[in-house]
């Protein structure tokens, strides 16, 4: 059949197709790695000059010379150490009850399904939300606490995802091996399933916290006002974050230009803040990469 | 579908070596006897020759049993099968052993006027026969039944031979210029009882082989 | 000498959903001896071991009859505590299954969940469980160690050693050697002979010359019911069935 002479045609054929094929996916790389490379270097220009010591250590001001990030930067922090504790332990109870206490019907099912829903919800309804319970009902405004809360629940359906999925990966044997010495199942999930399935969710975590950091709209919502000159000294205290302020800058950059520079150094302090949060991620994935 | 295809083949090839064994060693009683009745010295040649073919047989068969054991591990029925095997080769290896030796003594009348052989003798001699044929007839049909038949067999064998012995002793006294071929004829009376016993030892490994258990004779 | 019995299954029956596995069971376990379970895949025999400590349970829709009886009491009855049956009756799977943590903690896995905090006192178990299961002499000095970075043959008697250190008084073994390599598994049928004198073992298994090396008693399962137990040396040389006998001569379809 190879030998016939429409045989070799169509190898021919066959061969052209996957050597082009093979050009158009590099060519989309990249287009891709292209505009990427242009966003980040137009940027790093616009900051450059701007983003230095006195930058990071200043507090915010109207005055473009004078203006600093160190409340935002605190802002962010303080809203990060609220949400982690928060996120973390709500995301992985929820998971450790889907996937270890819930049996496997329509039950579990509907929930699944539910929670890998809530992750395509616009940020912005997260906002309205937490606009709604926390700044209104229970009366926290426009405060850490506030944001930290709405942030949450906006990432809280990547960690419980993740986390479920790093619970699932543990292999059933091991569970049996614990109950088969006598171990309760919460004895099990406590030493066995929780410290395998623990790069799972740590990874997971840090992806949706490298989430929050970067979310602007459910902050807006909320209130957070465009201008703190005090640093947030508590958790309900007003505050504002790295997206909020980016964004702020970034629309008022039209009456002050130097505001557009500030908001161009803050991104690139936000950039590196994520960077290192993924590098981190996967750092912990690999290193902790089992074989069973 | 039959497992253990190669094993099955493998005791099928046994029992055939087995059985022509035992027609080698059939063949060598049926002419012992009628050597001894004619004095036919050839034959008694013949008998003595054929013993080595009926050793090599034994070692042949030997090996066979213990290869099977080493490489099929048998077990159960299986085990029985190829230990019985073992055994019994050896009682028709000493039975092949005896009727060379009577041919050896009918080789030492040659040339004398010869006495009468004793009726009685001749019939021991058959039954002799009768068990060995019989002995390997049940193991080739699988019958412990069939087998014990043969095996209660010996105790007319060991009346004839009480008899047979009396009666030379006997004529060992009346006819004293004779000693000499009276003593030869005990001992060819010796040598069947022997075969007679041998051929019992060869039913009693085919009830064990079958029902698994020794018969107590 | 009359045996005591540990295990006395009485007209036990189990069913997945609707399909029976096992049939009116009936078998006693002595003391200190290696009993033994054979018999073709899909006969009941490991589902019959996991009866004993209770391991069907991790089994959706699983429904019982009868009654296994254990230091007196029915193991099936609501007042029994699965955990406190489990630490007594220990079990090794199939497949070696090591926690991904160091040899210590492997060994130490059960006392540590049953209380037991003092540090020398879990080192002195653990050197003790190790020495039982003929492993201490190649981990001593490195307890530390990932307990993945052992051999199969380690590793399986790694968790005969955690299975040890709680002390049980019945070792249960899913064919425990099937998956390792020939050495192994002669070191562990040793290992299996000498654990006898202080404990009671089941093991199942579907190497025949396995169970006519190192069991006293053989019980033979067939489509969930038991067809013929008794003594290993019986059934081996003159089985009473010719279920048993077909089986072990190997001439099963």
């Amino acid at each position: 059949m190879l030998n016939s002479r429409s045989g070799n045609k169509r190898l021919d054929r066959r061969i052209i197709l996957d050597r082009s094929i093979k050009i158009v996916f590099s060519f989309s790389v990249f287009i891709a790695l292209g505009i990427l490379t242009i966003l980040l270097s137009s940027i790093i220009i616009q900051s450059i000059g701007w983003l230095d010591w006195q930058f990071l250590t200043s507090n915010l001001s109207i005055n473009a010379q004078r203006a600093g990030i160190k409340g935002v930067i605190t802002g962010t922090l303080l809203m990060m150490v609220i949400l982690a504790p928060v996120t973390l332990i709500l995301g992985v109870a929820t998971a450790i009850f889907l996937e270890e206490y819930v049996r496997k019907g329509w039950f579990h099912s509907i929930v699944k399904i539910n929670i890998s829903n809530l992750s395509a919800v616009p940020s912005v309804i997260f906002g309205l939300l937490g606009l709604t319970i926390f700044s209104r009902l229970l009366g926290l405004g426009s405060s850490i606490l506030a944001g930290a809360l709405t942030m949450s629940l906006l990432i809280l359906p990547i960690v419980v995802v993740s986390a479920q999925e790093a619970i699932k990966a543990v292999p059933g044997f091991l569970r049996e091996a614990s109950y088969a010495m006598g171990a309760t199942k919460w004895t099990t999930i406590r030493k066995v399933v929780l410290p395998s399935a623990l790069p799972g969710i740590l990874t997971g975590s840090i992806l949706g916290l490298s989430r929050a950091i970067g979310e602007t709209a459910p902050l807006i919502v909320i209130g957070i006002p465009a201008l703190i000159l005090k640093m947030p000294q508590s958790i309900m205290d007003n505050f504002t974050a790295l997206p909020v302020q980016i964004y702020y800058w970034t629309l008022d950059s039209v009456l002050v230009r130097e505001y557009a520079n500030l908001a161009a150094a803050t991104i690139v302090v936000l950039l590196t803040m994520l960077l290192t949060l993924n590098v981190s991620a996967i750092i912990l994935r690999s290193k902790f990469q089992r074989r069973y | 579908m039959v497992t253990r295809r190669t094993f099955e083949k493998e005791l099928a090839d046994l029992h055939e070596m087995i059985v022509r064994m035992g027609v080698e060693v059939e063949n060598s009683i049926t002419d012992a006897i009628t050597a001894l009745i004619e004095q036919d010295n050839e034959l008694a040649n013949k008998i003595i020759e054929r013993d080595d073919v009926i050793d090599d047989l034994e070692i042949t068969i030997e090996e066979m049993c213990l290869d099977m054991i080493a490489r099929q591990q048998p077990v159960a029925r299986d085990l029985r099968d190829v230990t019985s095997a073992l055994k019994l080769i050896t009682d028709l290896e000493r039975i092949a052993d005896h009727a060379s030796d009577i041919s050896s003594k009918i080789l030492m009348f040659e040339g004398k006027k010869r006495v009468m052989i004793h009726y009685d003798l001749i019939t021991l001699a058959g039954v002799a026969k009768e068990m060995v044929r019989g002995a390997l007839d049940a193991y080739v049909i699988r019958s412990a039944e069939m087998a014990e038949k043969f095996i209660v067999m010996d105790d007319r064998v060991d009346e004839l031979y009480d008899k047979v012995k009396n009666e030379l002793i006997h004529l060992m006294s009346v006819d004293p210029g004779n000693i000499e071929q009276y003593v030869e004829m005990l001992f060819v009376c010796k040598y069947f009882e022997r075969i007679a016993d041998h051929a019992q030892n060869v039913a009693e490994w085919v009830v064990f082989f079958v029902q698994g258990k020794h018969q107590l004779s | 000498m009359a045996k005591t019995y540990i295990y006395d299954t009485k007209k036990f029956s189990l069913w997945y959903g609707s399909k029976q596995a096992l049939k009116d069971i009936d078998l006693k376990i002595a003391a200190n001896e290696v009993t033994a379970i054979i018999g073709p895949s899909g006969c009941g025999k490991s589902t019959y071991i996991k009866t004993l400590n209770r391991m069907v349970d991790l089994i959706p829709s699983v429904r019982t009859e009868g009654e296994i009886i254990y230091d007196g009491r029915d193991i099936f009855d609501k007042t029994i505590r699965v955990e406190e049956l489990r630490t007594r009756v220990g079990m090794v799977f199939q497949k070696p299954n090591p926690f991904p943590k160091s040899i210590f903690e492997n060994v130490v896995y059960g006392p540590r969940i049953h209380g037991v905090r003092n540090r020398s006192e879990l080192e002195d178990i653990a050197e003790r469980s190790l020495r039982a299961a003929a492993l201490w002499d190649e981990v001593k000095d490195r307890l530390k160690d990932n307990a993945y970075s052992l051999s199969g043959g380690q590793q399986q008697r790694l968790c005969i050693a955690r299975v040890l250190a709680v002390e049980p008084e019945v070792v249960l073994m899913d064919e425990p050697t099937s998956a390792l390599d020939p050495l192994s598994t002669l070191k562990i049928e040793d290992l299996v002979q000498e654990l006898k004198e202080k404990y009671t073992i089941v093991i199942v298994t579907h190497n025949m010359q396995q169970a006519s090396r190192i069991s006293d008693m053989t019980a033979f399962f067939l489509l969930g019911e038991l067809i013929e137990f008794d003594n290993t040396e019986k059934i081996f040389r003159q089985p009473a069935d010719k279920r048993t006998e077909d089986y072990i001569t190997g001439r099963f379809g």
